[in-house]
């Protein structure tokens, strides 16, 4: 099996400025600024193989877009290495960039202030596509993104979603191999991230392409991606297909009931209670044989029930009954 | 490629900037306020000396100099590079097949070829009907005024890359702007020609980069410099590109390393 990415044993720290307290802390750091290290990726290693595509999913501040970073070239490990396509990506940067389709949701590299199809003209001279080339991509992308009304509408206009679908036509124009996602459905609402979600799906079947994700949401992954890597302060806790997650954590999910007057405890068969407010209560449904209709069923003869929902884990909650659930899994 | 990108930015400029005309009003403006403070001066006699220039060969200059040769809104180029830094789009850049100060430059020359023949041309002409304004007496020295036209705007580029990239280190955009508002008009020999300058001051602003920018191209363009001599300060104007872009090179790899083995 070829990798497409080989990730070993690496460890990224930042040098941070450290603020001392007090009044004269300024100062201090002003005169002779304290540095403290913070270690963003801790001994991680992982491969991906040609074709596959990767939901590497995390917490805020776990070390996702730093790994993404690192694996585009644009950070250098401070221990470790990385091989993209066999290639430590840091050393040959222009090679790769003709491989390689990178998304940051939080930053944009479509032209900020002109209309969308300028972006495409310019990455068309950058990556030296031919016209063929650039057509042939530029009618597909146009037509599965559905760039097509805004195609000549300028960026600042477009809504979060239409622009991220923009960027992702921008960093799949020259045919990439490897295509890196650092959170592509934050800040969206959920019919855009559905649609994304939609259009990376057909994009994966129809072309031969290797997908890395970065999200905090299970649902992405779970849409989108055939593996999954969890990460939680920096180090690796999950590595797996997305089945044996499922193994691993049991159908869990949360139950969030609202009180229209002050309750007490109250118990539901089936569901452990972990938050216990008096107008607000969380259950979590960790037990297979404890479905839907069950539940309903125990709730129906509760009055002053003003709403109750179901709703899937957040990625703290995941993280915590990864390393509830029994043995940390690390493949070497 | 790099051909590709100067015409695309030169398109992009003539499809969306709509400001042309407001454009060529203030370049007048300013031009016609350069000219009336030497119209002044020379009413007083105070520069009769057998080196001083004719009232249209100082017109010339400063329509040379203020008007068409340094017509680039430099602005830019440092605020993109402080912006890239700030918010860490520098890493970006350099996920791209190309070198991010090469694109810089592609850009700017085609931003600057439409400030060039969209701006400064017609406000050239409309003030060269005005005034008094002279047009190269020899062919040579009009050749030559192309080359040093050139080279000034390489240097021009070169020096406001290099204030740009010290906004990493130094200080705030801003500051760095003013600082270069301030230097390029007085030692670019623009309203006041370097020979006025008090010495040992004249004789820095000659050996500068700023005078290439500039006050050389517009004494080439009158003809007030020797061919020998010309050639000289071509070769020299040459030497401060390969210096510059020596500093750049040098400053971009301090740049680039701090932000892929720091992480900005
Ligand atoms: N350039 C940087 N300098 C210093 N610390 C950083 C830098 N980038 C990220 N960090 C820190 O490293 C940790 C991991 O950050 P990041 O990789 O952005 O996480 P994620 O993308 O998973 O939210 C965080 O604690 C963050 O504050
Ligand atoms: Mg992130």
């Amino acid at each position: 099996m070829e990798f497409a990415i080989e990730v070993c044993n690496v460890t990224k720290t930042y040098k941070i400025a450290n603020n001392r307290d007090g009044n004269t802390g300024w100062f201090h750091s002003l005169v002779k600024p304290e540095r403290k290290e913070l270690t963003a990726v801790s001994d991680l290693s992982f491969q991906v193989s040609t074709g596959d595509s990767v939901g590497y999913l995390g917490p805020n501040g776990a070390g996702k877009s730093t790994m993404i970073k690192m694996m585009t070239g644009i950070l250098v490990p401070t221990s470790g290495t990385i091989e993209l396509r066999g290639r430590q990506p840091h050393l040959h940067r222009k090679e790769n960039a003709q491989h390689i389709g990178v998304v940051f949701g939080q930053r944009s590299q479509l032209w900020w202030e002109l209309p969308v199809v300028d972006s495409f003209e310019l990455h068309k001279i950058m990556y030296s596509l031919s016209n063929y080339c650039y057509e042939r991509n530029k009618n597909y992308l146009l037509q599965v993104l559905e760039i097509k009304n805004f195609w000549n509408q300028s960026v600042r206009q477009l809504s979060l979603g239409q622009r991220m679908r923009a960027e992702l036509a921008l960093a799949l124009i020259h045919e990439p191999k490897i295509l890196f996602l650092d959170e592509p459905t934050i800040g969206l609402d959920i019919e855009a991230k559905e649609a994304v979600r939609k259009i990376l799906r057909q994009i994966q079947s129809e072309r031969e392409l290797t997908i890395i994700l970065t999200s905090h949401d299970l649902q992405d992954i779970r849409e989108i991606c055939s593996k999954v890597i969890i990460v939680n302060g920096g180090e690796l806790i999950f590595e797996g297909t997305l089945d044996t997650l499922r193994a691993q954590m049991g159908p869990e999910r949360r139950l969030v009931i609202t009180f229209a007057k002050p309750t007490g405890e109250l118990r539901i068969a089936g569901t452990a209670l972990i938050s216990n407010d008096k107008f607000e209560k969380h259950y979590l449904i960790q037990d297979r044989a404890t479905s839907s209709g069950n539940i309903l069923a125990q709730l129906k003869d509760i009055d002053n029930i003003v709403d109750f929902s179901v709703r899937e884990l957040t990625i703290e909650e995941i993280v915590k009954s990864v390393y509830r659930n029994g043995s940390i899994v690390k493949c070497s | 490629m790099f051909l590709n990108i100067v015409t695309l930015s030169f398109k992009v400029n003539i499809a969306y900037r709509f400001d042309f005309i407001t454009g060529i009003i203030s370049e007048i403006v300013r031009a016609v306020a350069r000219i009336a403070i030497w119209a002044a001066v020379y009413e007083t006699n105070i520069l009769i000396s057998s080196a001083a220039p004719s009232f249209s060969q100082m017109t010339t200059h400063l329509i040379i100099s203020g008007t068409l040769v340094t017509r680039w809104e430099f602005q830019g180029l440092i605020r993109s590079i402080d912006q890239s830094v700030k918010s860490g789009d520098l890493s970006i850049n350099l996920l791209h097949p190309i070198d991010y100060p090469i694109y810089l430059f592609a850009r700017e020359v085609g931003n600057y070829i439409y400030s060039v023949a969209i701006v400064a041309l017609p406000a050239v002409l409309i003030l060269s009907f005005w005034f008094d304004f002279d047009w190269p007496d020899k062919f040579s020295y009009g050749l030559l005024f192309v080359a040093f036209w050139f080279v000034g705007f390489t240097i021009f580029f070169l020096i406001a890359c290099l204030f740009g990239l010290l906004t990493i280190w130094l200080m705030t955009a801003f500051a760095i702007e003013w600082l270069l508002e301030a230097l390029m008009p007085i030692l670019a020999g623009i309203l006041v020609p370097l020979w006025l300058l008090p010495e040992p001051l004249a004789t820095l602003a000659r050996i500068l980069p700023f005078a290439w920018i500039g006050y050389y191209p517009s004494q080439i363009y009158l003809g007030r410099i020797e061919l020998g001599v010309a050639w000289i300060l071509l070769v020299g104007g040459v030497l401060w590109v390969g210096l510059l872009v020596c500093w750049i090179s040098f400053l971009w790899h301090r740049a680039t390393k701090q932000f892929t083995v720091h992480g900005g």
